[in-house]
């Protein structure tokens, strides 16, 4: 699925691993998040919505 | 009932839609929606309970002077559980450098991990059971039945390691 997780973690200055750790999860998984290689479950969307301040729909894009 | 003049817009109650801007940022998460919880503690007194059974079970075997099947019990179960807590303690070490396999085998993985460890064992399980239905039939037809069953373990292993390490790659 389509995102802009990628963007909004370089626009808040954080790497990969920094991202993981304070969302509880490992680099490889947000890694595969922003590559399109792995959707993430509810919870985690909706924890990365509320740590960049914004909704789920505005991160994740259903792909075309 | 009284309803509100913009529906978009959320009351004291929070009950309408989120507009984006209006959610507050979260804090850094001590938890995770994600990760596996079970503590440390928990993860040794799973790792005692195992050794303990081990040694039950090989001290059954003993108990009858099935010292050969002891042994092997030991050494083989041995070797798990040595790995396991080995890939505890580098998935401990190494913190976000860990691979996937040393945080699922120490209990310290998260959704990604599961998935991946998941999407293994249900295709080791669909070749065990496609396996047993062919085997018979090949030992019927003349393959060497001690063949048959030696080659299984690593059959299964074989296939568990390749799609565990395909599985990670792609997702």
């Amino acid at each position: 699925m389509l995102n802009d997780v990628r963007a909004l973690r370089e626009e808040a200055g954080l790497s990969q691993g920094a991202l993981g750790a304070l969302l509880g999860v490992s680099r490889q998984t947000i890694n595969s998040i922003e590559t399109g290689k792995y959707d993430p479950s509810l919870p985690l969307a909706i924890a990365i919505a509320r740590h960049f301040a914004t909704t789920v729909e505005e991160i994740f894009h259903v792909d075309a | 009932m009284s309803m509100p003049e913009n529906p978009a817009q959320p009351g004291p109650a929070q009950t309408g839609p989120v507009q984006p801007g209006h959610v507050q940022p979260g804090p850094a998460r001590r938890g995770s929606p994600s990760r596996s919880t079970v503590s440390p503690k928990r993860q040794r007194a799973i790792l005692l309970a195992t050794l303990g059974l081990l040694l039950a079970i090989a001290g059954t075997y003993a108990a009858f002077d099935e010292w050969s099947t002891a042994a092997g019990v030991l050494c083989g179960g041995g070797l798990v559980l040595g790995l396991m807590w080995f890939a505890g303690w580098r998935a401990s070490s190494r913190g976000v450098d860990a691979a996937t396999a040393e945080r699922v085998f120490s209990g310290r993985g998260d959704e990604r991990d599961k998935r991946v460890y998941l999407t293994t064992m249900a295709v080791v399980g669909y070749v065990a059971f496609i396996t047993a239905a062919l085997l018979p039939a090949a030992v019927n037809l003349g393959l060497d039945g001690d063949v048959a069953l030696g080659s299984l373990p690593y059959l299964l292993i074989t296939t568990g390691v390749v799609t565990f390490i395909t599985t990670d790659r792609r997702t």
